[in-house]
């Protein structure tokens, strides 16, 4: 076996282990192997490659005799070209279709509710105006898109009405919206073209969505570094690399709050790998003293939008290092070191299921179905996604894009958060001692004969009054306990708190 | 279609014909090669390379050893990328320069001029410097001799006691590998002790065993 294979893999039986003889008495050979095993890749491959390389640079006048087989070769690949092409030319998909259109103007995918919804609105229309031809109206076109985005249907964007409405006015507002500080990029145009002459803007005013159709000469810039758009849940994964461009499509435009567009920014895209090269996902990037923050994606990558210019960042995954980087580039990759100590066993406790009728509390649940989730840009943790569609849920976006949530309680005048109640008996404290020294029954077992002492308590008080998780701190005897036990469970109620409550029982 | 399926068949078979053709060339001529080569050592090579310039020789001796150039450099610079670059400027500037170098054995030269080169470049970099340090290899010479070849009888012996002295793991790992002969992949297989595990017990085994077996001839 030569040292190949063992880098292919082939780590058992007495040539292997021959190997691993001589690599301990030669430090080139160790070091050799050190490093494949530490980096992965097709090592062999590579190295084919190399050798390769330098054979043909190295190579003198004597390769002429192989001249007949280059020829051979090259009359190959032209008659496999040819081949090709005509396999091509007769190849009917809607790939190719799609491909045939005028350069300038590109299909989008959206999400597939939303097509059939504009299908149902087309037919609608279809049905009112039988003699029309309504075809959908191209109204977003993205230059120099990179092939990626090839759609099996085409599909057009629709523009909500509110916002239609703000575009004409304002041409400032979309600067603000969508231009980043960095200018010279490809630019997105959203021209749209009157496919059909028979159908004008009014067909549609009684629907709440608009075709928002404008002349050729009036153009939104969106300028961002690359031809990337996300529509909810349409990602295409070359496209990832660079800051995603939301364009904001949902019904309720009102939702989409301009504030999260910093004026003075920048936009910090890479990605996280770890040692090995391979992408981290769900890893959090973050600007130090800011609360913007981004998380990566399937490939790791990540796009930040940072407060200001010159911003620090800060990488973080679990089980991982993390890593700070002051004044990153644009593009910026980042590579997380594994943390030395080694995760133990992670003990998960469930506290059960509990039925919805047994709940006294009130409960508010939110679905993660289209209406709500896909008509958003998306962001960046849960609690942003569950932000003001909860009664009585509040979300506060915290320090390094971790949320706070808060269930009720926290707009009260007293804004402690976590202050310490210590529950007391309803009929006050008196009362209680009363209750217990006159209910008490002693217990006659032979092990409590002749057994002095108290016998302490500990319990937590439900949001009823009534003690729960009832556990005796200090034991005297197992019927003593018990009686005690029953008399805290059959006692008064009591106030409620977050605290525990420690009883002392006499005998 | 019917013709574009006929005109694409033919090509098919025009293309396993010239196929054919090639293996049958490229048979013979091996045939050939296979009489006229003759192993050359590095030190004839890099000789051949000196007195004709010929860059041939030299891309030979140094396809030789690609594999472990490249391996360090993986190691060192943890990139496949940059790795293979490293692999193919060391070859453009040793083609230059071995000229003027006196070299005994190739391999160890090359083995240092790889490493600085790696060293250079991580300099340019970083300020810092991250390196194994590998307190590995080149220690117990003699162990390893003792343990790989057969011996008289009354090293043996010092040697088996002081075998059984060492550790449950260490034992272990240096039984399997050196009397039982197997790899280290099939003692982590046995064993079940973790591959970094298994090498620095033997790694360690080794070491105690040379003091021990130092110390119990110091005492005869």
């Amino acid at each position: 076996m030569n040292i190949l294979d063992y880098i292919k893999g082939n780590r058992r039986g007495k040539h292997a282990r021959k190997i691993e003889l001589e690599a301990m008495q030669d430090p080139f050979l160790s070091d050799a192997i050190e490093g494949f095993d530490s980096v992965k890749g097709d090592h062999a491959n590579k190295i084919a490659q190399m050798q390769a390389k330098i054979s043909a640079r190295s190579s003198s006048s004597k390769s002429k005799k192989y001249l007949g087989l280059r020829i051979a070769a090259a009359a190959i690949v032209v008659i496999g070209l040819l081949s090709g092409y005509f396999t091509l030319m007769n190849h009917q998909t809607s790939m190719l279709s799609a491909n045939e259109n005028d350069g300038i103007y590109i299909n989008i995918y959206a999400p597939e509710e939303y097509i059939d919804k504009k299908r149902a609105e087309l037919a609608e229309i279809q049905e009112r105006q039988p003699n029309s031809n309504p075809t959908l109206k191209a109204v977003v076109d993205i230059e120099n898109l990179n092939e990626v985005m090839k759609p099996f249907e085409p599909m057009n964007i629709y523009i909500p009405e509110s916002y239609a409405e703000m575009q004409k006015g304002n041409n400032r507002i979309e600067e603000e919206l969508f231009s980043t500080p960095n200018k010279q990029t490809d630019k997105l145009y959203a021209v749209a073209e009157k496919a059909n002459e028979n159908i004008s803007d009014n067909d549609f005013s009684s629907k709440k969505d608009k075709i928002y159709s404008q002349s050729t000469t009036e153009r939104w810039s969106i300028s961002n570094d690359t031809s990337h758009i996300s529509l909810g849940a349409a990602y295409s994964k070359e496209e990832s690399k660079e800051a995603p461009l939301n364009a904001p499509l949902s019904e309720s435009f009102a939702d989409y709050s301009l504030a999260k567009r910093p004026s003075s920014s920048k936009i910090i895209t890479g990605k996280v790998l770890d040692q090995n090269g391979e992408p981290l996902v769900g890893a959090i990037i973050s600007e130090k003293g800011s609360d913007a923050g981004a998380v990566t994606d399937i490939d790791g990558y990540f796009s930040l939008n940072t407060k200001t210019n010159s911003p620090e960042i800060v990488a973080k995954y679990i089980g991982f290092e993390p890593v700070i980087i002051s004044n990153p580039s644009n593009q910026q990759d980042i590579i997380l070191k594994e943390d030395r100590l080694a995760l133990d066993e992670v003990v998960v406790i469930g506290y059960g299921t509990q039925k919805k009728s047994s709940i006294t509390g009130s409960i508010s649940s939110v679905k993660a179905n289209n209406e709500s989730f896909y008509k958003k840009a998306p962001v960046p943790s849960a609690g942003d996604a569950i932000t003001g569609k909860l009664a009585g849920v509040q979300v506060k976006q915290a320090e390094q894009s971790e949320s706070k949530i808060r269930i009720r309680g926290a707009s009260s005048l007293d804004s402690a958060e976590n202050k310490n109640i210590v529950p007391k008996p309803l009929i006050g404290e008196k009362e209680y001692k009363k209750y217990l020294e006159n209910n008490l029954i002693r217990p006659t077992t032979d092990e409590c004969k002749n057994k002095k002492g108290e016998v302490v308590v500990e319990f937590s008080v439900d949001n009823q009054g009534s003690p729960i998780n009832i556990i005796v701190v200090k034991s005297i005897c197992n019927a003593f306990d018990n009686e005690a036990i029953r008399l805290v469970k059959n006692g008064s109620k009591w106030t409620t708190g977050n605290q525990k409550v420690k009883v002392e029982v006499k005998f | 279609m019917f013709f574009y399926y006929k005109f694409h068949k033919a090509t098919n078979i025009f293309r396993i014909f010239v196929f054919r053709s090639c293996i049958h060339t490229k048979k013979g001529l091996n045939f050939f090669k296979k009489n006229t080569k003759i192993e050359e050592t590095d030190e004839e090579l890099l000789l051949k390379y000196k007195d004709s310039g010929d860059s041939e020789y030299f891309g030979k001796l140094y396809n030789r050893y690609i594999p472990l150039v490249y391996g360090v450099c993986l190691k060192y610079l943890q990139n496949e990328d940059k790795a293979q670059d490293a692999v193919m400027e060391i070859f453009e500037n040793l083609l230059l320069k071995i000229s003027g170098y006196n070299i005994k054995v190739f391999k160890t030269w090359l083995y240092s001029v790889v490493k600085n080169h790696c060293f250079h470049i991580l300099k340019e970099n970083k300020r810092e410097l991250v390196v194994d340090f590998d307190s590995n290899l080149m220690e117990s010479d003699d162990v390893l001799t003792l343990l790989s070849e057969e011996i008289n009888d009354d090293r043996e012996n010092i040697l088996n006691k002081c075998i059984e002295k060492l550790p449950e793991p260490q034992r272990i790992s240096v039984y399997k590998f050196f009397y039982e002969d197997l790899s280290y992949a099939e003692i982590v297989e046995i064993t079940g002790y973790h591959l970094k595990s298994v090498k620095s017990y033997i790694q360690n085994g080794k070491r105690n065993l040379k003091n021990c077996i130092e110390s119990s001839i110091t005492e005869e």
